[in-house]
C-alpha cells in the first residue's frame, strides 16, 4: 500500500512479485506432495513424529492468525502508535494476484503434464537465465579468480621474485662480477707493482701541480 | 757531556736497553738458557710497556729535531701494548723445529724496528724521519723472509725488499725537492715557509705517496698481498698493524704540522685515494680463500677507513684516528692469534678448512667470530664505535658523500666477514680440525684482545683522554 | 640510575647464565623460562608505574629519564626514558620473548647457543626501545642485527644461508642510510649555535633548519622504513621469514620490524617534521603500494611462511603508512596497529612452526583437513587468520579502523584515494587468509601420515594461549592501550 501511494511502477513490480511468490510455491507444493510417487527413494517417506508435527502446525496456526495483529500500535518510524486500516481496494487486488498464481500452479503441476515444457520452450533465454540464477555466482568467481589471481596477484608475486628480489640479487651480482674481473690486476710481478706505484704518484703529481 | 737532549726521550732509550740485553743474553747465553729467551723477552717488553706508561715530561730536544708531545708519547704506548700481543703470540711458531734457532734474531729484529717507528713517530726533522723510515723498513725485510727455506718466505721478503726501496727513493726524492724549495729540514722551520708552489706540491706529493706505501693505500698497495700471505703469521700480523699505525701517524702529524697550508691540496688527494682503497679492497677481498691474504685485502679497506678521520684535519679527526689504530690493533691481533694457533697446529689456512670450526674449537672459533665483528664494525665490539667516531670525525668537515660511500662499503665488508663465521659456525665439515689447546701465552694474548675488543667501547675514558691531547690543523 | 636499564641487563644476564648450562636442557630451559618471565613482569610493572605516573599528574615527554655522560667530546649520553609509545612497544617485546622460549622448547641442534644469540637479539630490541640518545639507538639497532644472520644460519630451513646473507645485508644497507641520517642530524642541530647533540628530546626543542631536513628526513626514513618493510626495500621479508625458525621469526616479524616503525616515528617525523610533511607523498606512496603489494603478493604464494611473510609487509606497511599520515588519530591506530599486528603474526608463526614441526611441509597443497587432527592448533589459526583479516573483537579491527579513521581526516583527493585503496587491501587480506584456512584445515585429509599427529604439547598451549588472550583483550578493551599511547601523542608539537 505505500508503494501504490508513492510510485506506481514501483507498486506494479511489486504486485507481479506478489503473485509469482504465489505461483512458485504452490509448484513447490503441488511437485513435492501431489503427482506420481515416481522415484526410488532411499528411505521410505514417512509422517514426521509429533516432536516435529507439533511445532509445524503451531507455527501454521500463528501464519494464520498473526496478519490480523495491529502492528501500528506497537512499531512505528517515530515511536507513536498509528492506527492501520484493511484498505479493501489494495487487500482485494493482492489477493487476486495469488488466487491467479496458484491457478497457473494448479493447471501447470497438478498432475504431470507438458505445459511446463511448452513455456520453457516458449522463452527458452529466459528459462536459461533464471535456471543458471543469471550467472551472478559466475561473474564473481570471474573476478576473483580470473581478475584478482591472475591478472594481478601472479603479475605481482613474478615482478617481486624477479624484478625487485631480482635486482638486488643483481646488486650483488654485479658487485661479484666486478670483483672477478679485477683479480688479474694483482698480477705477482713486481714489475706491475713498481709500474702502478710510478703511474699512481705521476697522475696525483699531474692533476695536483699541472691543473 | 750534555746528556739533557737524550733525556726526553724515554721511550727509545727503555727500548734500546731491552733491545741490548736481548742482543747479549742471544749471543752469550748457554744451550739451556737460550730457551728461557721467551719468557725473559716478554718480561723484559712488558716492563718497557710498563714504564712508558708511567708520566714523563714533554717538549722538544736536539734543537727541534725530536718532537715528543702526549700524542706522540701516547701512539707510541699503543703500539707497545700491540707488540707484546705480537711477542707473546709468537711463541707457538718460534718454537718450532725450523726456525727455534734463531728465535733470539727475531726479538732482536723486531725490537730494532720498532725503534725505527718510535724516531719516525717522534721526528721533528725530515732526516730524523727517514733514518727512522729506514730502521723500521730495512729489518722489517728480514722478518718477512725470515723461513728463508720456504719459497713463500723468500719471495715475500725479496718483494717487500724491493717496493721498499722503490718507494723509499721517491720519498728521497720527495724531501729532496723540498729541501730545493725551502732549504730547511726542521718541521717547525718549514710550516712557517710553506707555499703552495707546484714544487712544493709536488714534493709533498712523493713524499706522501712514500708513506702510502706503507700504509697501503690504492694504488700503492700491490706488496700488500703477497708479502702478507708469504711472511710467517706473526710477522703479518706485526706488519698490518705496528708498521702502519706508525706511519699512519707519521703521515698525520706531518700533514697537520708541515703541510698545513696546502691542506686544501693533500685533503682532495686523500678524498679520492680513501674512495678508491675503501672499494677496490673490499673487491679483493670477496675473492680470498687464503686467510692471510684475505686479511691483507681487509686490511687494506681498514686503512681507507683510518685516512678518513685524517682527512679530517681536526684534532677530533686525530683523535678518532688513534682510537681506530686502537682498537684495531686488538681486532687484528685476535684474529691473526687465532690465525697462527691453527697455522702453528695443522698448518691449514684456508677459509675452507674453517668450516665446522666451532664444533670441535669453540673458544677459537668465538676469538675469531669477535675479531671479525670488530673489524666489520658490528656492535657492542669496539670495532662499531671506532667507525662511528671515524665516521663523525668525517661529517663534522661536511664530508657527508664520502661517509655515505665509505657506509655502503661497510655492506661488502660485512659480506665477506660473515664468510668467515658462517664457514666457522655454519658450514658442516666432515673432518673438521680437531680440538686442541694452545700454550699460556697464546691464551693470555687471545683474552686480552678479546677483552679489549669487547669493554674498549664502553669505556669512554681512552677516547676522552685521546680528544684532549690531539692537535688539528 | 632508572630501573629502565633493568630491560638490558637481565637479558645480559641470562647470556652470561646460560654460559656453564653445558648441554643440560633442564637448565637451558630454566634461565630462558626465568628471564623471560622476569622481563614479562617487569614490562607489566613499568606500564603500571607509568599510568601512576600520569595519572599523578606528571606530563613531563619521557618518565623514568636517566643520563650517563659517555663520550662528553661527541656529547654522547647513554640516555633512556620511556613515553607511552615506548611502554607499548616494550610490552609488546616481553610479551613476544616470553611466548618465543616457549615455542622452541624443543630447539635442536645447540639449544644453549640458540637462547645465547636470542638473548643478544632481545638486549637489542629493549635498547632501542628506551633509548633516548640517537647514538644509543643507533647501538642497539645494529646490536639487534647480527644475531638474526646467526640465527637463521644456524637453526633455520630451506635456503637458509642464502636468506640470512640477504636479510643482513639489506638490513646494513639500511642501517647505513639511518646512521648518515643520524649523523646528519646530529650536525645541523648544532650547525647555529654550536649546540650538537645526539639527545631526541632536545633534538625536537630547538630543531633543525628545513634545508637540512630536506635532506637527511628521505634517508631517515629510508633507512628506518628498511626494516618497516617500505616497498621496494621489503624483498629480505618473505625469504628471511620464511628460512628462520620459529621463535626467530616471533621476533623478527613481530618486533624487529616495529623497529622499522618506531624509529621512523620518533627519528624521521617527530625531529624533522617539516620535511616531513613536504615530502610526505612520496613515502605515502611508496607505503600505499606496500600495502596493497604485500597482500596481492600474498595470494600467489604456496607456502604457509611466505603467505605471512608478505602479510606482514602488508600490515607493516600500514603502519607506516599510517605514521606518514601525520596526525593524532592516525598515529594512535600506527602504534596499535604496531602492537596488534605484532602479537597477531607472533602468533601465526608460531602455530606455523607447530604445524610444520609435525607434517613437516608447510606446502598447502599438500595439508588438508587438520582440524580434525590437531583441533587446538586448528582453531587457535584461525582465531590468528580472522584476527589477521580485522574481525571485530580482536586488535586487527581496532588498529586498522584507527588508521583509516585517521587517515580520512584529510580532506584533499590525494590521501583520501590512497586511503581507500589501503583500506582495499582488507578485503585481499580475507581473500588469502580464508583461502588458506580452508584448504589446509577443512576438507579432506590429503596425506594419510596427517591423520596420526598429535595436537599442542602443553608448552605450545602456553606460547599460543597468552598471545590469543592478548589479541582478544587489546579487541574488547583497546581504550588501555589506546589511551596509554594517546596521552604521549597529544604533547608533541609535530602536528
Amino acid at each position: 500500500m505505500a508503494a501504490f501511494e508513492h510510485d506506481k511502477i514501483i507498486f506494479g513490480i511489486l504486485y507481479f512479485c506478489a503473485g509469482l511468490t504465489a505461483f512458485y510455491m504452490f509448484r513447490l507444493y503441488y511437485r513435492i506432495f501431489w503427482g506420481e510417487t515416481k522415484k526410488e527413494y532411499h528411505h521410505t517417506p514417512h509422517e514426521a513424529p509429533l516432536n516435529m508435527t507439533l511445532p509445524l502446525i503451531f507455527l501454521a496456526l500463528l501464519t494464520c492468525v498473526t496478519g490480523f495483529i495491529p502492528f501500528g500500535q506497537f512499531v512505528s518510524s517515530n515511536g507513536m502508535p498509528f492506527a492501520t486500516h484493511i484498505e479493501w481496494s489494495i487487500a482485494s487486488l493482492s489477493v487476486l494476484i495469488g488466487v491467479i498464481g496458484i491457478l497457473i500452479a494448479t493447471i501447470m503441476y497438478r498432475k504431470a503434464n507438458s505445459k511446463p515444457d511448452k513455456v520453457a520452450a516458449a522463452v527458452r533465454p529466459l528459462y536459461k537465465a533464471s535456471y543458471n540464477k543469471f550467472w551472478f555466482d559466475e561473474g564473481w568467481l570471474f573476478v576473483t579468480k580470473q581478475l584478482i589471481f591472475e591478472r594481478v596477484s601472479r603479475p605481482v608475486a613474478w615482478f617481486d621474485r624477479h624484478i625487485i628480489d631480482g635486482f638486488m640479487n643483481l646488486l650483488s651480482t654485479l658487485t661479484n662480477t666486478v670483483s672477478r674481473r679485477i683479480k688479474w690486476v694483482q698480477s705477482g710481478e713486481i714489475q706491475d707493482y713498481a709500474w702502478a706505484f710510478y703511474m699512481g704518484t705521476m697522475v696525483i703529481v699531474i692533476l695536483m701541480v699541472l691543473l | 757531556m750534555d746528556l739533557s737532549n737524550y733525556l726526553l726521550m724515554k721511550q727509545e732509550m727503555s727500548l734500546l736497553v731491552v733491545f741490548l740485553v736481548l742482543i747479549l743474553y742471544d749471543l752469550l747465553a748457554s744451550e739451556k738458557a737460550r730457551k728461557y729467551i721467551q719468557p725473559i723477552g716478554c718480561l723484559l717488553f712488558l716492563a718497557h710497556t710498563v714504564f712508558c706508561f708511567l708520566p714523563q715530561a714533554t717538549g722538544t730536544s736536539f734543537s727541534g729535531m725530536y718532537v715528543a708531545g702526549e700524542a706522540e708519547i701516547w701512539i707510541k704506548n699503543i703500539l707497545n701494548i700491540g707488540v707484546l700481543l705480537m711477542l707473546m703470540q709468537s711463541n707457538g711458531w718460534l718454537s718450532g723445529k725450523e726456525v727455534g734457532f734463531k728465535r733470539g734474531e727475531f726479538y732482536v729484529l723486531t725490537l730494532l724496528t720498532l725503534f725505527g717507528m718510535y724516531l719516525m713517530i717522534s721526528s721533528g726533522n725530515f732526516i730524523l724521519f727517514y733514518i727512522g723510515l729506514e730502521t723500521a723498513s730495512l729489518p722489517m725485510a728480514a722478518m718477512v723472509a725470515f723461513e728463508k727455506y720456504q719459497n713463500n718466505s723468500a719471495e715475500a721478503g725479496a718483494k717487500y725488499m724491493f717496493t721498499a726501496v722503490f718507494s723509499s727513493a721517491i720519498l728521497l726524492f720527495g724531501l729532496s725537492l723540498l729541501y730545493g724549495a725551502m732549504g730547511t729540514f726542521y718541521f717547525s722551520d718549514l710550516a712557517a715557509l710553506m707555499q703552495p708552489s707546484s714544487l712544493a706540491i709536488m714534493a709533498m706529493i712523493l713524499f706522501a705517496v712514500g708513506l702510502f706505501f706503507k700504509i697501503s693505500l690504492v694504488p700503492f698497495h700491490f706488496w700488500t698481498a703477497d708479502v702478507y700471505q708469504g711472511a710467517p703469521t706473526n710477522v703479518t700480523a706485526y706488519l698490518s698493524t705496528i708498521s702502519k699505525g706508525a706511519a699512519v701517524f707519521a703521515l698525520m702529524a706531518i700533514l697537520y704540522k708541515v703541510f698545513a697550508t696546502m691542506a686544501f691540496e693533500w685533503h682532495a688527494i686523500l678524498w679520492w685515494i680513501i674512495l678508491i682503497t675503501i672499494t677496490l679492497g673490499n673487491l679483493f677481498a670477496m675473492r680470498q680463500t687464503n686467510l692471510k691474504r684475505f686479511l691483507a685485502f681487509s686490511s687494506i679497506s681498514q686503512a681507507g677507513y683510518i685516512i678518513l678521520s685524517v682527512m679530517a684535519g681536526t684534532a677530533q679527526g686525530m683523535a678518532a684516528t688513534i682510537y681506530y689504530i686502537l682498537v684495531y690493533i686488538f681486532s687484528n691481533m685476535a684474529a691473526f692469534g687465532v690465525i697462527s694457533a691453527i697455522e702453528n697446529k695443522t698448518g691449514k689456512i684456508d677459509m675452507a678448512d674453517y668450516n665446522g670450526l666451532y664444533k670441535t674449537n669453540p673458544k677459537l672459533a668465538i676469538i675469531m667470530m669477535i675479531a671479525m665483528f670488530s673489524l666489520g664494525g658490528i656492535p657492542p665490539t669496539a670495532g662499531f664505535f671506532s667507525k662511528f667516531f671515524v665516521f663523525t670525525a668525517a661529517a663534522a668537515e661536511g664530508e657527508f658523500l664520502l661517509v655515505f660511500i665509505a657506509l655502503l662499503n661497510t655492506i661488502i665488508s660485512l659480506y665477506y666477514y660473515l664468510l668467515v663465521v658462517k664457514a666457522m659456525f655454519i658450514t658442516t665439515n666432515e673432518h673438521p680440525i680437531e680440538k686442541f689447546s694452545s700454550d699460556g701465552y697464546m691464551k693470555l694474548s687471545l683474552i686480552v684482545c678479546l677483552i679489549g675488543l669487547v669493554l674498549l667501547g664502553f669505556t669512554s675514558g681512552i677516547y676522552e683522554y685521546l680528544t684532549n691531547i690531539s692537535f688539528g690543523l | 640510575m632508572s630501573f629502565l636499564s633493568l630491560f638490558v641487563i637481565i637479558p645480559l644476564l641470562m647470556l652470561v647464565c646460560f654460559i656453564p648450562c653445558r648441554s643440560n636442557m633442564h637448565a637451558i630451559r630454566t634461565v630462558a623460562v626465568a628471564g623471560a618471565a622476569l622481563l614479562l613482569i617487569l614490562s607489566f610493572v613499568t606500564t603500571y608505574l607509568f599510568l601512576a605516573e600520569r595519572s599523578a599528574g606528571n606530563t613531563a615527554e619521557m618518565l623514568f629519564t636517566s643520563d650517563i655522560l659517555w663520550y662528553p667530546a661527541l656529547k654522547i649520553h647513554y640516555s633512556v626514558g620511556v613515553d607511552g609509545i615506548s611502554v607499548a612497544m616494550l610490552l609488546l617485546s616481553s610479551i613476544i620473548v616470553f611466548t618465543g622460549v616457549f615455542a622452541s622448547w624443543n630447539m635442536n641442534p645447540l639449544p644453549k647457543e640458540f637462547f645465547m644469540w636470542f638473548s643478544l637479539l632481545s638486549i637489542g630490541v629493549y635498547g632501542f626501545f628506551i633509548s633516548v640518545d640517537l647514538f644509543t639507538m643507533v647501538l642497539f639497532y645494529e646490536v639487534a642485527l647480527i644475531p638474526m644472520y646467526l640465527l637463521i644460519g644456524v637453526w633455520g630451513t630451506g635456503r637458509k644461508e642464502y636468506s640470512a646473507m640477504k636479510l643482513t645485508l639489506m638490513l646494513m644497507g639500511g642501517s647505513a642510510f639511518m646512521i648518515l641520517g643520524v649523523l646528519g642530524i646530529y650536525f645541523s642541530v648544532g650547525m647555529d649555535n654550536g649546540q650538537y647533540t645526539f639527545n631526541m628530546l632536545e633534538i625536537a626543542k630547538t630543531g633543525i633548519p628545513i634545508e637540512a631536513q630536506r635532506i637527511f628526513f628521505p634517508l631517515t626514513f629510508v633507512g628506518f622504513g628498511v626494516l618497516g618493510a617500505m616497498f621496494p626495500f621489503h624483498t629480505w621479508s618473505p625469504d628471511g621469514h620464511a628460512s628462520a625458525p620459529t621463535a626467530v621469526s616471533m621476533l623478527h616479524a613481530g618486533v624487529l620490524m616495529k623497529l622499522g616503525g618506531y624509529g621512523c616515528f620518533r627519528v624521521a617525523v617527530s625531529l624533522m617534521p617539516e620535511a616531513a610533511h613536504e615530502q610526505s607523498w612520496i613515502f605515502l606512496t611508496l607505503t600505499g603500494i606496500s600495502v596493497i603489494y604485500g597482500a596481492f603478493g600474498a595470494i600467489r604464494q604456496k607456502d604457509l611462511k611466505y603467505i605471512n611473510a608478505y602479510s606482514s609487509v602488508s600490515h607493516c606497511g600500514l603502519v607506516l603508512f599510517a605514521i606518514l599520515m601525520l596526525n593524532e588519530t592516525a598515529t594512535t591506530g600506527a602504534v596499535m596497529q604496531m602492537l596488534s599486528h605484532g602479537l597477531m603474526t607472533a602468533l601465526f608463526f608460531a602455530l606455523i612452526g607447530m604445524i610444520y614441526g609435525r607434517t613437516h611441509t608447510r606446502d598447502i597443497r599438500e595439508m588438508g583437513g587438520l582440524m580434525r587432527v590437531m583441533p587446538f592448533l586448528s582453531v587457535s589459526y584461525v582465531i590468528a587468520g580472522l584476527a589477521s583479516l580485522g574481525l571485530p573483537g580482536l586488535s586487527g579491527f581496532v588498529s586498522e579502523m584507527t588508521i583509516f579513521v585517521g587517515s580520512f581526516q584529510h580532506t584533499d583527493m590525494f590521501h583520501r584515494i590512497f586511503t581507500i585503496v589501503a583500506v582495499s587491501s582488507i578485503v585481499i587480506t580475507a581473500v588469502y587468509i580464508l583461502r588458506v584456512v580452508g584448504k589446509i584445515l577443512y576438507g579432506g585429509i590429503q596425506d594419510e601420515h596427517h591423520a596420526h599427529l598429535t595436537d599442542a604439547a602443553w608448552y605450545e598451549r602456553l606460547a599460543v594461549v597468552v598471545l590469543i588472550v592478548c589479541i582478544a583483550s587489546i579487541g574488547l578493551y583497546p581504550s588501555f592501550v589506546s589511551d596509554l599511547i594517546r596521552g604521549s601523542l597529544t604533547t608533541l608539537a609535530i602536528w
